[in-house]
């Protein structure tokens, strides 16, 4: 990793995914930063190059060509910036490519150190491969089997409260020191400890024989109280540690880049955090990152963050989705009548060819319904994982290409259908999914994601209120009359179960009364007698969403799509 | 614009690496000819894991004296019966070992006993010779023939002489299909919709199964029969694009190898190989999607279609659902022009 240039100007970012290796180049425009430019390769961490160098390579090829301007010599980048406009001043690496990483989570009780400690291995790409805590039933032996053949790749431990129990968090250490005296020692997995830190020279001791130990710290260092911040920074460095063997190329480039390469989800859920502290709201700010074989979703609130990495996408990530929901639950989407042998090997073969696109009114509408689908059990296990109830959000920030390459209308539309939060919410979308590259350059250069977030690189898709009311599908609950700047008004009558767009353009600002004609819950997190609200129009204006929660779709076959078409039109789909 | 491969080749030379996870053992050396079924690399895996408590079992005041009380020690093999630990005296108090292994380790007075456990064995995958060895770790096979890589497999290995069942490989294969003519041969069919010519073909038996494609919820019964399956297009109902029927067809009868061992987290494909008695040369894994290439259309519509690529069309073309995309221009073996998504091809060469 070379020092970052405190003159620096011009960044890269460089993104390893698991179909697209990406370049975005970041400069300065009139004094403020700007994302100038983007490129998209194949990645080559796999067959038949099994070394990222290739990738980068191409995707700076093609920058070149779409900027023009000169970043390789010879194949080499250039680096720092020369004079001429050569090259470029800082380099950041994240990536997203390669299995889950493998991890074993080991802690005292099952709902306080091993619950912290789940959540921060589900922090990154993970699989949690095993979990063992003092009520675990299983003998002894059972244990050391069960993490020999669960093959870890990396072996969290935490347990015991500052000032808390060091008997029992000696028991696990015990534990462990006998799983690795018994692994080979090619095999070795990284070892992390997130515990009572009174404990840590003991943990060292035991287990430093067996590789270097992470101490971070504790996670838990109260029943009551969770930190995972500073374990989640470690923890990202682990993982590109780990990552460094699997990612060929991956440990060259960290020498010539400005931060060490760090993993998308980790700089994403930085730009979130961040999004939380400049927000000030009582509510979280929610950021989704709808990738090909992992969903990123992160909940931050004043600075508290929330992070948690699926194993659900829109490529790979269909099997799991599959294997977790009925068909069901994606087809009750559909607004059209496809048999459910050619949804189900639509999205199977979705699976073999990730960077396919739908190309009919109909294969789009499967990919869409699945996307519903994920974000929906992305968002229900966030909320179980957390034990937050997690309904009303502020601002929404999304990104992934089937978020991105597809109508606003239909974006806005997925995310109320998938994410159905209650209130008021501001939908922004990240079209070109610079969110995680800014979480990276933020280390490197604190103004560069403050400026790009001000410019024009995000789009605001609208603001949605969500009232809830027990009333009938139909019946009258509200008036919405609009007050716009110039003084002119428009009023309009809102029913149950449907959809409004109201007549607020992009850009332009209006306060919008609810005038409730039933009992109406307008926003959970705000004062009841709140029904006044300043709204600035989106690309899709502004919604009303009286679908009601969680949204109900006809028994009826025939009345469901009817109802969905309905929607969809309500919001000019 | 850089795009995958998927090959389709009458001869290559090919280079595949077989390599172990952990350490092992290396079954060939440098020069030998292998078969693709042949076992090229084992390693041991472990064995489920008892843990004798010595010092609680004879009653021993501390681990120390537990540890002068045991009779084996790390790495020696055991056998159920064995006295692992002994007390002094007149009746001394014996601790047994309850199973046939090996002391892996001894820990604070317990003795930790390592069962035999099975064995992680590779196979060759492809017939040729032995032209690298990494010691412990694995080999490096190089051979010449035919090769044609799929999109799905099952995880298994085997050959046999291929037969082509159906002639337009688009019809659908039926228990009734199968005949006693197809028992160890590699039999090329175009579609499955039903778990029972699966079962069936198994039960004849066939040693490995080439399809056009198959019903996703089929994927579970294809992985649990014990020959191997190659799925050539994919989910759902696609006929085999024709520029890979054609080949299988001239290499009819001749013995072939399908490796159904994949890694797709690493893009790896399934593979068919046919060795040749001919030099091949080795092959490009990627290409440039330009005019005139020989493309496959990946996903609906015109799933699994070969075609010729006729122009990549500028900038971005709006699709009838909206989309806007970069598309190409391709024409089909009907000879129709069609424009698709350029994600949604594959080059085959």
């Amino acid at each position: 990793m070379s020092t970052p240039n405190a003159e620096a100007e011009s960044l890269l970012s460089i993104e390893i995914g698991t179909i697209h290796t990406r370049a975005l180049l970041f400069d300065l425009v009139d004094g403020q930063y700007r994302f100038l430019g983007a490129s998209r390769v194949p990645s080559t961490f796999g067959a038949p190059y099994y070394d990222i160098s290739e990738g980068i390579y191409q995707a700076l090829k093609q920058l070149q060509d779409g900027t023009a301007r000169v970043f390789l010599e010879d194949s080499r980048l250039v680096i720092p910036g020369r004079a001429d406009g050569a090259g470029i001043d800082s380099l950041v690496l994240i990536y997203t490519a390669g299995p889950g990483l493998r991890i074993a989570v080991l802690g005292l009780l099952e709902d306080v150190s091993l619950e912290s400690a789940s959540r921060l291995a589900a922090s990154t790409q993970s699989v949690l491969v095993e979990a063992i805590g003092l009520n675990d039933h299983r003998k002894h032996e059972e244990q050391i089997d069960a993490l020999l053949k669960a093959k870890p790749d990396l072996i969290l431990i935490a347990g015991g409260t500052e000032k808390g129990s060091t008997r029992s968090v000696g028991k696990i250490v015990d534990l462990v020191s006998m799983v690795l005296q018994l692994t080979p020692e090619d095999r070795l997995p990284e070892i992390m400890y997130a515990g009572n830190q009174a404990m840590q020279n003991h943990v060292t001791e035991a287990l430093s024989r067996f590789g270097a130990v992470q101490v971070v710290p504790n996670v838990r260092p109260t029943i009551e109280n969770e930190v995972l911040a500073p374990a989640q920074e470690m923890l990202a460095r682990t993982v590109t540690r780990i990552r460094n063997q699997h990612l060929g190329g991956l440990q060259a480039y960290a020498s010539i880049t400005s931060a060490a390469p760090a993993p998308s989800s980790h700089t994403f859920g930085r730009m979130i955090r961040y999004f939380s502290q400049i927000n000030n709201s009582q509510k979280s700010v929610l950021g989704v990152d709808l990738g090909a074989s992992y969903t990123t979703l992160a909940t931050a609130q004043q600075g508290k963050l929330e992070l948690s990495v699926y194993n659900l996408g829109m490529g790979a990530g269909l099997q799991p989705a599959l294997e977790k929901s009925e068909l069901a639950e994606i087809t009750r989407w559909l607004p059209m009548q496809i048999p459910d042998d050619e949804v189900r090997d639509y999205l199977w073969q979705k699976t073999l060819f990730p960077a396919s696109i739908p190309a009919t009114v109909e294969t789009l509408a499967i990919e869409q319904a699945a996307a519903r689908q994920i974000l929906a059990l992305a968002l229900r296990t966030h909320r179980k994982r957390y034990k937050n109830p997690l309904q009303s959000f502020e601002p929404v920030l999304v990104s992934g290409a089937t978020l991105a390459h597809t109508s606003p209308a239909q974006t806005l539309l997925m995310l109320l259908d998938g994410l159905q939060p209650v209130g008021t919410t501001t939908f922004v979308l990240d079209p070109y999914g610079l969110m995680p590259a800014l979480g990276a350059a933020a280390e490197v250069n604190a103004m560069l994601p403050v400026q790009v977030v001000e410019s024009n690189a995000f789009v605001n898709l609208g603001t949605v209120l969500s009232p809830l009311s027990n009333d009938r599908y139909g019946t009258s609950i509200m008036n919405a009359r609009i007050e716009y700047e110039s003084g002119e008004e428009s009023r309009h009558e809102i029913r149950q179960g449907n959809l409004y767009q109201l007549p607020i353009q992009p850009g332009q600002t209006a306060r919008i009364h609810l005038e409730p004609l039933r009992p109406v819950e307008i926003d959970p997190m705000h004062n009841s007698d709140t029904r006044s609200f300043k709204v600035i129009g989106g690309i899709c204006g502004t919604v009303i969403d009286a679908r009601g929660r969680s949204i109900t779709l006809p028994a009826d076959d025939s009345r469901r799509r009817d109802m969905l078409k309905k929607w969809a039109m309500a919001l000019g789909s | 614009m850089i795009t995958p491969v998927t090959h389709l080749l009458p001869l290559t030379h090919l280079r595949r690496d077989r390599m172990l996870p952990i350490r092992g053992r290396v079954l060939f050396n440098v020069g030998d000819e292998v078969k693709a079924t042949d076992i090229v690399a084992e390693a041991d895996q472990h064995g489920d894991h008892l843990i004798l408590d010595v010092r609680r079992a004879l009653s021993l005041r501390n681990p120390e004296e537990a540890n002068k009380r045991m009779r084996y020690k790390v790495g020696e093999k055991v056998e159920k019966g064995d006295i692992l630990a002994q007390t002094g005296g007149i009746i001394p108090r014996v601790l047994r070992a309850q199973a046939n292994g090996k002391v892996i380790g001894i820990h604070r007075g317990q003795i930790i006993l390592e069962a035999a456990g099975s064995k992680l064995q590779i196979r060759a995958g492809i017939s040729g010779r032995v032209t690298e060895v990494l010691p412990d770790r694995g080999l490096v096979i190089e051979g010449d023939g035919a090769l044609l890589q799929g999109v799905w497999g099952n995880g298994k290995i085997a050959s046999g002489m291929l037969l082509i069942k159906d002639r337009s490989a688009d019809d659908e294969l039926t228990r009734a299909s199968l005949n006693a003519d197809m028992r160890g041969a590699v039999v090329l069919a175009g579609h499955v919709t039903t778990k029972e010519p699966l079962i069936a073909a198994q039960e004849l038996p066939i040693n490995g199964l080439i399809l056009a494609s198959m019903t996703a919820d089929l994927m579970q019964t294809a992985v649990k029969v014990n020959y191997p399956i190659i799925l050539m297009e994919g989910f759902g109902r696609m006929p085999l694009n024709q520029a890979a029927f054609n080949l299988l067809s001239t290499n009819e009868k001749r013995d072939i190898t399908l490796n159904g061992v994949w890694d797709a987290d690493h893009h790896e494909k399934p593979e068919l190989f046919i060795p040749l008695p001919a030099q091949g040369t080795p092959a490009q894994d990627y290409s440039e999607l330009t005019r005139g290439k020989t493309v496959r259309v990946t996903v609906p519509p015109y799933a699994g279609q070969s075609a010729l690529l006729v122009t990549i069309r500028h900038g971005l073309t709006l699709l009838a659902n909206s989309q806007r995309v970069n598309a190409a221009d391709i024409q089909l073996s009907t000879t129709q022009i069609v424009t698709v998504p350029l994600a949604n091809l594959d080059v085959l060469e």
